[in-house]
Protein backbone atom coordinates (compact mmCIF):
# COMPACT_ATOMS: atom_id res chain seq x y z
CA UNK A 1 0.00 0.00 0.00
CA UNK A 2 2.63 2.58 0.82
CA UNK A 3 4.39 1.46 -2.16
CA UNK A 4 1.53 2.70 -4.51
CA UNK A 5 0.85 5.80 -2.73
CA UNK A 6 4.58 6.67 -3.48
CA UNK A 7 4.51 5.76 -7.01
CA UNK A 8 1.10 7.61 -6.69
CA UNK A 9 2.99 10.51 -5.96
CA UNK A 10 5.74 9.94 -7.84
CA UNK A 11 2.92 10.32 -10.87
CA UNK A 12 1.32 13.54 -9.71
CA UNK A 13 4.92 14.92 -10.06
CA UNK A 14 5.43 13.95 -13.53
CA UNK A 15 2.48 15.18 -14.13
CA UNK A 16 3.06 18.58 -12.40
CA UNK A 17 6.13 19.14 -14.67
CA UNK A 18 4.83 21.15 -17.43
CA UNK A 19 4.35 25.12 -18.03
CA UNK A 20 2.08 27.33 -15.93
CA UNK A 21 1.00 29.23 -19.47
CA UNK A 22 -2.41 29.03 -20.43
CA UNK A 23 -3.83 28.92 -23.91
CA UNK A 24 -7.32 30.13 -24.66
CA UNK A 25 -9.07 32.84 -22.29
CA UNK A 26 -12.61 34.17 -22.42
CA UNK A 27 -13.70 36.70 -19.88
CA UNK A 28 -16.25 39.46 -19.30
CA UNK A 29 -14.52 42.85 -19.22
CA UNK A 30 -16.36 45.16 -16.86
CA UNK A 31 -15.20 48.93 -16.89
CA UNK A 32 -16.86 51.77 -15.15
CA UNK A 33 -15.63 55.01 -16.26
CA UNK A 34 -14.19 57.84 -14.42
CA UNK A 35 -16.19 60.93 -14.27
CA UNK A 36 -14.73 63.65 -16.15
CA UNK A 37 -15.01 65.86 -13.97
CA UNK A 38 -11.72 67.43 -12.07
CA UNK A 39 -11.81 67.46 -8.55
CA UNK A 40 -12.13 70.71 -6.84
CA UNK A 41 -9.38 70.80 -4.25
CA UNK A 42 -7.12 68.66 -6.85
CA UNK A 43 -3.23 69.38 -6.94
CA UNK A 44 -3.51 72.90 -10.14
CA UNK A 45 -0.98 71.63 -12.75
CA UNK A 46 1.95 74.03 -12.00
CA UNK A 47 2.43 72.67 -8.25
CA UNK A 48 2.24 69.43 -6.00
CA UNK A 49 2.04 70.28 -2.08
CA UNK A 50 0.78 69.15 0.48
CA UNK A 51 -3.06 67.51 0.68
CA UNK A 52 -6.00 69.95 0.49
CA UNK A 53 -7.02 68.39 4.02
CA UNK A 54 -4.38 70.24 5.70
CA UNK A 55 -4.93 73.19 4.60
CA UNK A 56 -3.04 74.92 1.08
CA UNK A 57 0.34 76.47 0.91
CA UNK A 58 0.41 80.00 -0.14
CA UNK A 59 1.88 79.18 -2.90
CA UNK A 60 -1.11 77.05 -4.40
CA UNK A 61 -3.45 79.87 -2.76
CA UNK A 62 -1.97 82.06 -5.19
CA UNK A 63 -1.96 80.01 -7.95
CA UNK A 64 -5.98 78.98 -7.40
CA UNK A 65 -6.96 82.87 -7.00
CA UNK A 66 -4.90 83.84 -10.21
CA UNK A 67 -6.12 81.04 -12.09
CA UNK A 68 -9.36 81.72 -14.39
CA UNK A 69 -12.09 80.33 -16.27
CA UNK A 70 -12.39 82.78 -19.07
CA UNK A 71 -9.73 83.25 -21.57
CA UNK A 72 -7.18 86.56 -21.25
CA UNK A 73 -5.54 85.61 -24.87
CA UNK A 74 -6.54 85.12 -28.06
CA UNK A 75 -4.97 82.67 -30.63
CA UNK A 76 -5.03 81.44 -33.83
CA UNK A 77 -6.31 78.20 -34.58
CA UNK A 78 -4.09 76.39 -37.19
CA UNK A 79 -5.88 74.55 -39.74
CA UNK A 80 -5.30 70.89 -39.48
CA UNK A 81 -6.43 71.17 -36.42
CA UNK A 82 -9.75 70.92 -34.46
CA UNK A 83 -10.49 73.09 -31.53
CA UNK A 84 -13.31 72.42 -28.20
CA UNK A 85 -14.14 74.64 -25.82
CA UNK A 86 -12.02 73.66 -22.26
CA UNK A 87 -13.32 74.06 -18.75
CA UNK A 88 -11.91 74.87 -15.33
CA UNK A 89 -8.23 75.48 -16.03
CA UNK A 90 -8.01 74.53 -19.79
CA UNK A 91 -8.73 77.41 -21.84
CA UNK A 92 -9.22 75.18 -24.82
CA UNK A 93 -8.38 71.90 -26.31
CA UNK A 94 -6.99 71.17 -29.90
CA UNK A 95 -6.57 67.86 -31.28
CA UNK A 96 -5.31 66.43 -34.54
CA UNK A 97 -6.76 63.97 -36.95
CA UNK A 98 -5.13 60.23 -36.81
CA UNK A 99 -2.69 58.84 -38.31
CA UNK A 100 -0.72 61.93 -36.25
CA UNK A 101 -3.33 62.31 -33.67
CA UNK A 102 -2.17 65.06 -30.25
CA UNK A 103 -3.58 67.15 -27.53
CA UNK A 104 -2.94 70.26 -26.90
CA UNK A 105 -4.52 72.24 -24.53
CA UNK A 106 -3.67 76.06 -23.16
CA UNK A 107 -3.75 76.42 -19.67
CA UNK A 108 -3.76 79.49 -17.78
CA UNK A 109 -2.59 79.89 -14.08
CA UNK A 110 -1.85 82.30 -11.48
CA UNK A 111 1.58 83.40 -10.58
CA UNK A 112 4.50 81.57 -11.80
CA UNK A 113 2.87 78.36 -11.22
CA UNK A 114 5.98 76.53 -9.71
CA UNK A 115 8.10 78.10 -12.10
CA UNK A 116 9.87 77.46 -15.67
CA UNK A 117 12.41 75.29 -14.31
CA UNK A 118 10.10 72.71 -12.18
CA UNK A 119 7.30 72.07 -14.50
CA UNK A 120 10.04 71.45 -17.66
CA UNK A 121 11.39 68.34 -14.96
CA UNK A 122 7.91 67.46 -13.58
CA UNK A 123 7.17 66.95 -17.80
CA UNK A 124 10.33 65.44 -18.51
CA UNK A 125 9.11 62.35 -15.38
CA UNK A 126 6.00 62.61 -17.30
CA UNK A 127 7.17 61.07 -21.00
CA UNK A 128 9.39 58.68 -19.04
CA UNK A 129 12.47 60.61 -20.42
CA UNK A 130 15.99 59.31 -18.20
CA UNK A 131 18.31 62.12 -17.94
CA UNK A 132 21.41 62.33 -15.72
CA UNK A 133 22.18 65.56 -13.86
CA UNK A 134 24.45 67.20 -16.72
CA UNK A 135 22.22 66.03 -19.50
CA UNK A 136 19.20 67.86 -17.71
CA UNK A 137 21.52 71.17 -16.95
CA UNK A 138 22.27 71.08 -20.64
CA UNK A 139 19.21 70.30 -21.63
CA UNK A 140 17.66 73.34 -19.66
CA UNK A 141 20.55 75.73 -20.54
CA UNK A 142 19.57 75.08 -24.21
CA UNK A 143 15.87 76.61 -23.69
CA UNK A 144 15.42 79.85 -25.46
CA UNK A 145 13.23 82.36 -24.56
CA UNK A 146 11.89 83.80 -27.69
CA UNK A 147 8.43 86.60 -28.49
CA UNK A 148 5.26 85.96 -30.33
CA UNK A 149 4.27 88.05 -32.95
CA UNK A 150 2.66 90.08 -30.28
CA UNK A 151 5.82 90.58 -28.17
CA UNK A 152 4.86 87.98 -25.36
CA UNK A 153 7.60 86.15 -23.67
CA UNK A 154 7.45 82.71 -24.83
CA UNK A 155 10.08 79.65 -24.05
CA UNK A 156 9.12 76.91 -26.26
CA UNK A 157 10.26 73.45 -25.22
CA UNK A 158 10.63 70.24 -27.88
CA UNK A 159 11.41 67.14 -26.13
CA UNK A 160 11.50 64.84 -29.22
CA UNK A 161 15.16 66.99 -29.17
CA UNK A 162 15.93 64.77 -26.57
CA UNK A 163 14.72 61.37 -27.57
CA UNK A 164 16.28 60.92 -30.92
CA UNK A 165 17.03 57.29 -30.53
CA UNK A 166 13.57 56.93 -29.43
CA UNK A 167 10.97 55.10 -31.77
CA UNK A 168 7.82 56.73 -33.65
CA UNK A 169 5.38 55.45 -30.82
CA UNK A 170 7.35 56.66 -27.92
CA UNK A 171 5.21 58.86 -25.74
CA UNK A 172 6.09 62.48 -26.52
CA UNK A 173 5.66 65.98 -25.86
CA UNK A 174 6.12 69.56 -26.97
CA UNK A 175 5.30 72.27 -24.30
CA UNK A 176 5.30 76.35 -24.24
CA UNK A 177 5.30 78.43 -21.49
CA UNK A 178 4.31 82.27 -21.54
CA UNK A 179 4.87 84.43 -18.45
CA UNK A 180 2.31 87.44 -18.00
CA UNK A 181 1.90 89.48 -15.62
CA UNK A 182 0.14 87.48 -12.46
CA UNK A 183 -0.58 84.42 -14.56
CA UNK A 184 1.56 81.60 -16.53
CA UNK A 185 0.34 79.54 -19.62
CA UNK A 186 0.75 76.67 -20.23
CA UNK A 187 0.86 75.49 -23.73
CA UNK A 188 1.08 71.20 -24.31
CA UNK A 189 1.24 69.08 -26.91
CA UNK A 190 0.89 64.74 -26.48
CA UNK A 191 1.11 62.52 -28.68
CA UNK A 192 3.24 59.93 -30.05
CA UNK A 193 6.90 61.17 -31.03
CA UNK A 194 5.99 60.87 -35.06
CA UNK A 195 2.66 62.86 -34.50
CA UNK A 196 4.48 65.42 -32.49
CA UNK A 197 7.35 66.15 -34.95
CA UNK A 198 4.81 66.30 -37.95
CA UNK A 199 2.68 68.73 -35.63
CA UNK A 200 5.44 71.40 -34.73
CA UNK A 201 4.72 73.60 -37.42
CA UNK A 202 1.08 73.87 -36.19
CA UNK A 203 1.98 74.09 -32.71
CA UNK A 204 4.79 76.72 -33.46
CA UNK A 205 1.81 78.57 -35.36
CA UNK A 206 -0.53 78.40 -32.25
CA UNK A 207 2.21 79.77 -29.99
CA UNK A 208 3.45 82.05 -31.78
CA UNK A 209 0.10 83.57 -32.41
CA UNK A 210 -1.28 84.11 -28.58
CA UNK A 211 -1.72 87.33 -28.04
CA UNK A 212 -3.11 89.62 -25.19
CA UNK A 213 -6.88 90.53 -24.92
CA UNK A 214 -7.61 94.19 -24.73
CA UNK A 215 -9.77 95.03 -21.72
CA UNK A 216 -12.63 96.65 -22.20
CA UNK B 1 9.88 -2.15 -6.23
CA UNK B 2 11.72 -1.37 -2.50
CA UNK B 3 15.29 -1.41 -3.86
CA UNK B 4 14.32 1.15 -6.74
CA UNK B 5 12.65 3.38 -3.02
CA UNK B 6 15.93 2.56 -1.17
CA UNK B 7 18.19 3.73 -3.90
CA UNK B 8 15.99 6.79 -4.43
CA UNK B 9 16.25 7.53 -0.90
CA UNK B 10 19.55 7.64 -0.89
CA UNK B 11 22.23 10.48 1.05
CA UNK B 12 24.38 10.88 -1.85
CA UNK B 13 20.78 11.86 -4.00
CA UNK B 14 20.43 14.39 -0.59
CA UNK B 15 23.67 16.17 -0.46
CA UNK B 16 24.41 16.77 -4.61
CA UNK B 17 20.69 17.75 -4.59
CA UNK B 18 21.80 20.08 -1.78
CA UNK B 19 25.05 21.07 -3.67
CA UNK B 20 23.43 21.99 -6.71
CA UNK B 21 20.99 24.39 -4.91
CA UNK B 22 23.78 25.96 -3.42
CA UNK B 23 25.16 26.51 -6.95
CA UNK B 24 22.56 27.98 -8.71
CA UNK B 25 21.60 30.43 -5.39
CA UNK B 26 25.43 31.46 -5.84
CA UNK B 27 25.14 31.97 -9.82
CA UNK B 28 21.50 32.97 -9.38
CA UNK B 29 22.24 36.42 -6.92
CA UNK B 30 25.78 36.68 -9.26
CA UNK B 31 23.56 36.65 -12.38
CA UNK B 32 20.90 38.84 -11.58
CA UNK B 33 23.12 41.99 -11.31
CA UNK B 34 24.19 41.96 -14.49
CA UNK B 35 21.17 40.56 -15.93
CA UNK B 36 18.49 41.57 -13.66
CA UNK B 37 15.76 39.98 -11.31
CA UNK B 38 13.11 38.55 -13.18
CA UNK B 39 15.35 36.88 -15.96
CA UNK B 40 17.83 35.35 -13.21
CA UNK B 41 14.63 34.20 -11.99
CA UNK B 42 13.20 32.84 -15.21
CA UNK B 43 16.72 31.25 -15.74
CA UNK B 44 17.70 29.71 -12.51
CA UNK B 45 15.04 29.10 -10.31
CA UNK B 46 11.70 28.95 -12.39
CA UNK B 47 13.44 26.05 -15.16
CA UNK B 48 13.70 22.71 -15.48
CA UNK B 49 16.79 23.05 -17.29
CA UNK B 50 19.00 25.54 -19.04
CA UNK B 51 22.21 26.08 -21.01
CA UNK B 52 25.55 27.00 -20.57
CA UNK B 53 26.63 28.78 -23.23
CA UNK B 54 23.96 26.89 -25.40
CA UNK B 55 25.32 23.87 -25.41
CA UNK B 56 25.87 22.37 -21.84
CA UNK B 57 22.90 21.83 -20.33
CA UNK B 58 22.47 21.99 -16.32
CA UNK B 59 19.49 21.64 -14.16
CA UNK B 60 17.45 24.27 -13.28
CA UNK B 61 16.22 24.85 -9.53
CA UNK B 62 12.89 23.57 -10.42
CA UNK B 63 14.43 20.04 -11.28
CA UNK B 64 16.43 19.60 -7.96
CA UNK B 65 13.56 20.27 -6.05
CA UNK B 66 11.54 17.48 -7.40
CA UNK B 67 14.44 15.25 -7.00
CA UNK B 68 15.07 16.37 -3.64
CA UNK B 69 11.48 15.92 -2.75
CA UNK B 70 11.29 12.38 -4.10
CA UNK B 71 14.42 11.19 -2.39
CA UNK B 72 12.53 13.20 0.54
CA UNK B 73 9.44 10.91 -0.02
CA UNK B 74 11.42 7.53 -0.64
CA UNK B 75 13.43 8.50 2.92
CA UNK B 76 9.99 8.73 4.70
CA UNK B 77 9.51 5.56 3.45
CA UNK B 78 12.30 3.19 4.02
CA UNK B 79 14.59 5.25 6.64
CA UNK B 80 12.11 6.30 9.21
CA UNK B 81 11.14 4.80 12.09
CA UNK B 82 7.56 5.30 12.53
CA UNK B 83 7.60 4.65 16.70
CA UNK B 84 6.22 7.24 19.54
CA UNK B 85 10.54 7.94 20.23
CA UNK B 86 10.78 9.28 16.91
CA UNK B 87 7.78 11.58 16.36
CA UNK B 88 9.75 15.08 17.04
CA UNK B 89 11.89 13.29 13.69
CA UNK B 90 8.83 12.16 11.85
CA UNK B 91 6.94 15.67 12.39
CA UNK B 92 10.12 17.13 11.56
CA UNK B 93 10.00 15.15 7.84
CA UNK B 94 6.69 15.78 7.39
CA UNK B 95 6.90 19.95 7.71
CA UNK B 96 9.98 19.25 5.14
CA UNK B 97 7.74 17.87 2.75
CA UNK B 98 4.96 20.48 3.60
CA UNK B 99 7.42 22.89 2.35
CA UNK B 100 8.10 21.70 -0.97
CA UNK B 101 4.16 21.01 -0.86
CA UNK B 102 3.59 24.71 -0.60
CA UNK B 103 6.07 25.77 -2.78
CA UNK B 104 4.64 23.92 -5.24
CA UNK B 105 1.04 25.29 -4.82
CA UNK B 106 2.71 28.90 -4.88
CA UNK B 107 4.66 28.21 -7.81
CA UNK B 108 1.54 26.74 -9.78
CA UNK B 109 -1.25 28.68 -7.88
CA UNK B 110 -0.03 32.76 -7.33
CA UNK B 111 -0.19 35.61 -9.64
CA UNK B 112 1.06 38.98 -8.99
CA UNK B 113 -0.63 41.58 -10.99
CA UNK B 114 -1.77 45.35 -10.49
CA UNK B 115 -4.29 47.85 -11.80
CA UNK B 116 -4.36 51.40 -11.70
CA UNK B 117 -7.65 53.31 -11.18
CA UNK B 118 -8.36 57.30 -11.69
CA UNK B 119 -10.90 58.40 -9.25
CA UNK B 120 -14.10 57.14 -9.94
CA UNK B 121 -13.04 54.79 -12.32
CA UNK B 122 -13.77 51.00 -11.83
CA UNK B 123 -12.71 47.40 -13.12
CA UNK B 124 -13.12 43.58 -12.74
CA UNK B 125 -9.13 43.20 -14.22
CA UNK B 126 -6.08 43.19 -13.16
CA UNK B 127 -2.96 44.09 -15.49
CA UNK B 128 0.23 41.37 -15.63
CA UNK B 129 3.86 42.69 -15.11
CA UNK B 130 5.50 41.14 -18.03
CA UNK B 131 2.81 38.77 -20.05
CA UNK B 132 1.04 39.85 -23.17
CA UNK B 133 -1.79 38.64 -24.46
CA UNK B 134 -3.58 39.21 -28.16
CA UNK B 135 -7.59 40.16 -27.49
CA UNK B 136 -10.16 40.36 -29.72
CA UNK B 137 -13.97 41.55 -29.08
CA UNK B 138 -17.16 42.34 -30.68
CA UNK B 139 -17.57 46.35 -30.72
CA UNK B 140 -21.39 47.40 -29.22
CA UNK B 141 -22.37 44.47 -26.98
CA UNK B 142 -23.88 45.44 -23.41
CA UNK B 143 -21.27 43.15 -21.86
CA UNK B 144 -17.91 43.02 -23.67
CA UNK B 145 -16.60 39.15 -23.87
CA UNK B 146 -13.35 39.31 -24.32
CA UNK B 147 -11.13 36.09 -26.10
CA UNK B 148 -7.62 36.24 -25.04
CA UNK B 149 -4.57 34.51 -26.26
CA UNK B 150 -0.96 34.34 -23.98
CA UNK B 151 1.14 35.92 -26.56
CA UNK B 152 4.48 34.89 -24.93
CA UNK B 153 5.19 31.74 -27.13
CA UNK B 154 3.83 32.84 -30.26
CA UNK B 155 5.29 31.17 -33.38
CA UNK B 156 5.49 32.12 -36.82
CA UNK B 157 2.93 30.05 -38.21
CA UNK B 158 0.82 29.47 -35.71
CA UNK B 159 -2.97 30.00 -36.23
CA UNK B 160 -5.79 31.53 -33.31
CA UNK B 161 -8.96 30.08 -33.46
CA UNK B 162 -11.86 32.56 -32.40
CA UNK B 163 -14.73 29.98 -33.72
CA UNK B 164 -17.15 32.10 -31.60
CA UNK B 165 -16.53 35.15 -34.02
CA UNK B 166 -15.84 32.58 -37.12
CA UNK B 167 -12.50 34.42 -36.97
CA UNK B 168 -8.78 33.56 -37.29
CA UNK B 169 -5.87 35.25 -36.92
CA UNK B 170 -2.47 33.47 -38.20
CA UNK B 171 1.25 34.72 -36.63
CA UNK B 172 3.31 36.00 -39.44
CA UNK B 173 5.72 37.72 -37.16
CA UNK B 174 6.38 38.03 -34.13
CA UNK B 175 8.60 39.90 -32.09
CA UNK B 176 9.50 40.11 -28.02
CA UNK B 177 10.53 42.89 -28.06
CA UNK B 178 10.65 46.01 -30.74
CA UNK B 179 10.05 49.65 -32.08
CA UNK B 180 7.63 50.60 -34.57
CA UNK B 181 7.84 53.05 -37.36
CA UNK B 182 5.37 54.95 -39.70
CA UNK B 183 7.39 54.87 -42.64
CA UNK B 184 8.69 51.72 -44.41
CA UNK B 185 10.35 51.41 -47.52
CA UNK B 186 8.10 48.44 -48.72
CA UNK B 187 5.16 49.13 -50.07
CA UNK B 188 2.43 46.21 -48.67
CA UNK B 189 -0.77 47.13 -47.73
CA UNK B 190 -0.71 46.39 -43.57
CA UNK B 191 -3.74 47.59 -41.60
CA UNK B 192 -2.94 49.63 -38.08
CA UNK B 193 -4.81 52.18 -36.15
CA UNK B 194 -2.00 54.27 -35.36
CA UNK B 195 -0.46 54.12 -38.64
CA UNK B 196 2.33 51.72 -37.65
CA UNK B 197 4.32 50.26 -41.02
CA UNK B 198 7.07 48.80 -39.77
CA UNK B 199 8.52 46.40 -36.61
CA UNK B 200 11.98 46.24 -36.22
CA UNK B 201 13.29 43.58 -33.68
CA UNK B 202 15.62 44.86 -30.36
CA UNK B 203 17.56 43.31 -27.82
CA UNK B 204 15.17 41.80 -24.71
CA UNK B 205 15.42 44.31 -21.78
CA UNK B 206 16.76 43.08 -18.64
CA UNK B 207 13.78 45.20 -17.04
CA UNK B 208 11.16 42.79 -18.74
CA UNK B 209 8.82 45.84 -18.04
CA UNK B 210 10.73 47.48 -20.45
CA UNK B 211 9.87 44.96 -23.76
CA UNK B 212 7.16 46.24 -25.76
CA UNK B 213 5.90 43.03 -28.38
CA UNK B 214 4.73 43.49 -32.05
CA UNK B 215 3.71 41.14 -34.50
CA UNK B 216 2.33 40.86 -37.94
CA UNK B 217 -0.79 39.21 -38.27
CA UNK B 218 -3.34 37.45 -41.12
CA UNK B 219 -7.10 37.81 -40.31
CA UNK B 220 -9.10 34.98 -41.75
CA UNK B 221 -12.83 35.36 -41.81
CA UNK B 222 -13.42 39.13 -42.29
CA UNK B 223 -14.56 41.01 -44.78
CA UNK B 224 -10.87 42.27 -46.15
CA UNK B 225 -9.71 39.13 -47.73
CA UNK B 226 -5.98 38.67 -47.07
CA UNK B 227 -6.12 41.37 -44.49
CA UNK B 228 -2.74 41.88 -42.87
CA UNK B 229 -2.59 43.88 -39.41
CA UNK B 230 0.61 45.00 -37.61
CA UNK B 231 -0.16 45.00 -33.57
CA UNK B 232 2.65 47.08 -31.29
CA UNK B 233 2.12 46.36 -27.53
CA UNK B 234 3.39 50.05 -27.20
CA UNK B 235 0.27 51.53 -29.07
CA UNK B 236 -2.86 52.81 -26.63
CA UNK B 237 -5.55 51.62 -29.69
CA UNK B 238 -6.93 48.19 -31.11
CA UNK B 239 -6.99 47.78 -34.49
CA UNK B 240 -10.22 47.03 -36.22
CA UNK B 241 -11.72 44.43 -38.25
CA UNK B 242 -15.11 43.75 -39.96
CA UNK B 243 -17.16 40.28 -40.39
CA UNK B 244 -20.46 40.61 -41.88
CA UNK B 245 -20.22 44.46 -41.63
CA UNK B 246 -19.69 43.84 -37.59
CA UNK B 247 -16.82 45.11 -36.23
CA UNK B 248 -14.64 43.85 -34.11
CA UNK B 249 -11.21 44.99 -32.35
CA UNK B 250 -8.11 42.81 -32.12
CA UNK B 251 -5.13 44.36 -30.11
CA UNK B 252 -2.31 43.25 -28.17
CA UNK B 253 -1.80 44.32 -24.37
CA UNK B 254 -0.48 43.14 -21.25
CA UNK B 255 -2.38 39.98 -19.75
CA UNK B 256 -5.38 40.58 -18.37
CA UNK B 257 -6.59 38.49 -14.98
CA UNK B 258 -10.39 38.28 -13.61
CA UNK B 259 -10.63 39.69 -10.47
CA UNK B 260 -13.69 38.10 -8.44
CA UNK B 261 -14.76 41.38 -7.47
CA UNK B 262 -14.80 44.83 -9.27
CA UNK B 263 -13.30 47.39 -7.77
CA UNK B 264 -14.20 51.24 -8.18
CA UNK B 265 -11.14 53.67 -6.67
CA UNK B 266 -14.04 56.18 -4.65
CA UNK B 267 -11.26 58.54 -3.44
CA UNK B 268 -7.26 58.90 -3.58
CA UNK B 269 -5.63 60.49 -0.95
CA UNK B 270 -2.12 61.51 -0.50
CA UNK B 271 -0.27 62.99 2.79
CA UNK B 272 3.47 64.86 1.23
CA UNK B 273 6.05 65.68 4.09
CA UNK B 274 6.09 69.19 4.91
CA UNK B 275 7.80 71.79 2.40
CA UNK B 276 8.43 69.04 -0.18
CA UNK B 277 7.32 67.03 -2.76
CA UNK B 278 7.87 63.86 -1.73
CA UNK B 279 4.91 61.43 -0.39
CA UNK B 280 4.78 60.76 3.02
CA UNK B 281 1.82 58.55 2.72
CA UNK B 282 -0.70 57.59 0.61
CA UNK B 283 -4.29 55.45 0.39
CA UNK B 284 -7.08 54.39 -1.65
CA UNK B 285 -10.77 55.01 -0.92
CA UNK B 286 -12.53 52.07 -2.94
CA UNK B 287 -15.88 50.32 -3.24
CA UNK B 288 -15.42 46.73 -3.65
CA UNK B 289 -18.36 45.43 -5.39
CA UNK B 290 -19.26 41.04 -5.19
CA UNK B 291 -20.86 39.19 -7.62
CA UNK B 292 -23.91 38.84 -5.70
CA UNK B 293 -23.97 43.12 -6.47
CA UNK B 294 -22.97 43.77 -2.88
CA UNK B 295 -21.16 46.85 -2.41
CA UNK B 296 -18.33 47.03 0.58
CA UNK B 297 -16.30 50.63 1.37
CA UNK B 298 -12.56 49.71 1.62
CA UNK B 299 -9.75 51.94 2.66
CA UNK B 300 -6.35 50.55 1.29
CA UNK B 301 -3.23 51.92 2.58
CA UNK B 302 0.34 51.21 2.93
CA UNK B 303 0.29 49.28 5.72
CA UNK B 304 -3.02 48.23 5.53
CA UNK B 305 -3.85 45.60 2.05
CA UNK B 306 -7.33 44.55 1.54
CA UNK B 307 -7.88 40.97 2.09
CA UNK B 308 -10.67 39.25 -0.35
CA UNK B 309 -10.84 35.53 -0.75
CA UNK B 310 -7.31 34.81 -2.65
CA UNK B 311 -6.38 38.12 -3.48
CA UNK B 312 -4.49 40.26 -1.39
CA UNK B 313 -4.29 44.71 -2.68
CA UNK B 314 -1.53 46.44 -1.42
CA UNK B 315 -1.13 50.43 -2.36
CA UNK B 316 1.64 50.17 -4.38
CA UNK B 317 2.00 53.83 -6.16
CA UNK B 318 0.23 57.02 -7.30
CA UNK B 319 0.38 59.38 -10.57
CA UNK B 320 -0.94 62.63 -11.05
CA UNK B 321 -2.15 62.80 -14.78
CA UNK B 322 -1.80 65.87 -16.84
CA UNK B 323 -5.18 67.60 -16.11
CA UNK B 324 -4.55 66.89 -12.34
CA UNK B 325 -6.60 64.01 -11.99
CA UNK B 326 -4.95 61.24 -9.31
CA UNK B 327 -4.28 57.68 -10.13
CA UNK B 328 -3.67 55.28 -7.49
CA UNK B 329 -2.12 51.57 -8.42
CA UNK B 330 -2.85 49.01 -6.15
CA UNK B 331 -0.80 45.89 -6.71
CA UNK B 332 -3.30 42.18 -6.52
CA UNK B 333 -1.65 39.39 -5.26
CA UNK B 334 -3.67 36.07 -5.51
CA UNK B 335 -1.51 33.00 -3.80
CA UNK B 336 -3.76 30.31 -2.47
CA UNK B 337 -1.30 28.98 -0.67
CA UNK B 338 -0.14 31.64 1.20
CA UNK B 339 -1.12 30.36 4.98
CA UNK B 340 1.16 26.52 3.62
CA UNK B 341 4.94 28.52 4.71
CA UNK B 342 4.09 29.67 8.07
CA UNK B 343 2.25 26.22 8.43
CA UNK B 344 5.29 23.94 7.09
CA UNK B 345 8.03 26.31 9.11
CA UNK B 346 5.53 25.71 12.35
CA UNK B 347 5.24 22.08 11.38
CA UNK B 348 9.11 21.86 11.38
CA UNK B 349 9.86 23.57 14.70
CA UNK B 350 7.22 21.57 16.42
CA UNK B 351 8.99 18.72 14.97
CA UNK B 352 12.10 19.98 16.13
CA UNK B 353 10.75 20.41 20.04
CA UNK B 354 9.62 17.61 20.68
CA UNK B 355 12.63 15.76 19.70
CA UNK B 356 14.64 18.10 21.96
CA UNK B 357 12.08 16.92 24.82
CA UNK B 358 12.61 13.65 24.11
CA UNK B 359 16.18 13.67 23.80
CA UNK B 360 15.82 15.07 27.36
CA UNK B 361 14.08 12.95 28.51
CA UNK B 362 15.63 9.93 27.83
CA UNK B 363 19.55 11.55 28.57
CA UNK B 364 17.40 11.86 32.36
CA UNK B 365 16.63 7.85 31.95
CA UNK B 366 20.50 6.80 31.01
CA UNK B 367 21.21 8.66 34.39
Amino acid sequence: MKNILIVVVLAVCLMSCNNRSEENRSYEEIHIEASKQVKKNSEPQGSMKGSAKKGSSKGSEQIMKGTVTTSPVSWVVPSVWLETKGSGMRLVTFKAEPPNSIDCSIISLGGIAGGFEANVIRWIGQINIQLTGEEQKKFLGSLKEEKTTTGLPVTVVDFTDIQKEKNDMTPSMMAAIIQLEGKTLFIKMTGDKSAIVNNKGSFKELVYSISLLKSK
Amino acid sequence: MIRIIKNLASLKITVTCLSFLFILTLWGTLDQAQNGLYLAQEKFFNSLFFMIKGVIPFPGARSVLWVLFINLICAARVRLIYQWKQAGIIITHIGLLLFFISAFVIFHGSLESNITLAEQEGSNLSTAYHKWELSLWKLGEEKKQVLAFDSDHFQSGQKLDFPKYGLSIGVKKYLRNCEAYRTSDVEEHIHNASGIKRLESIDINTEPGRNFPGGIFEVYGADEKDLKIILYGGEGKATAIQKNGVPYVVRLRRKRYILPFVIKLKDFRKETHPNTQMARSYESLVDIISPEGITREVLISMNKPLRYKDFTLYQSSYAIGQEGQEFSTLSVVKNAGRLLPYISSLTVCVGLLIHLILMGFKKKRRK
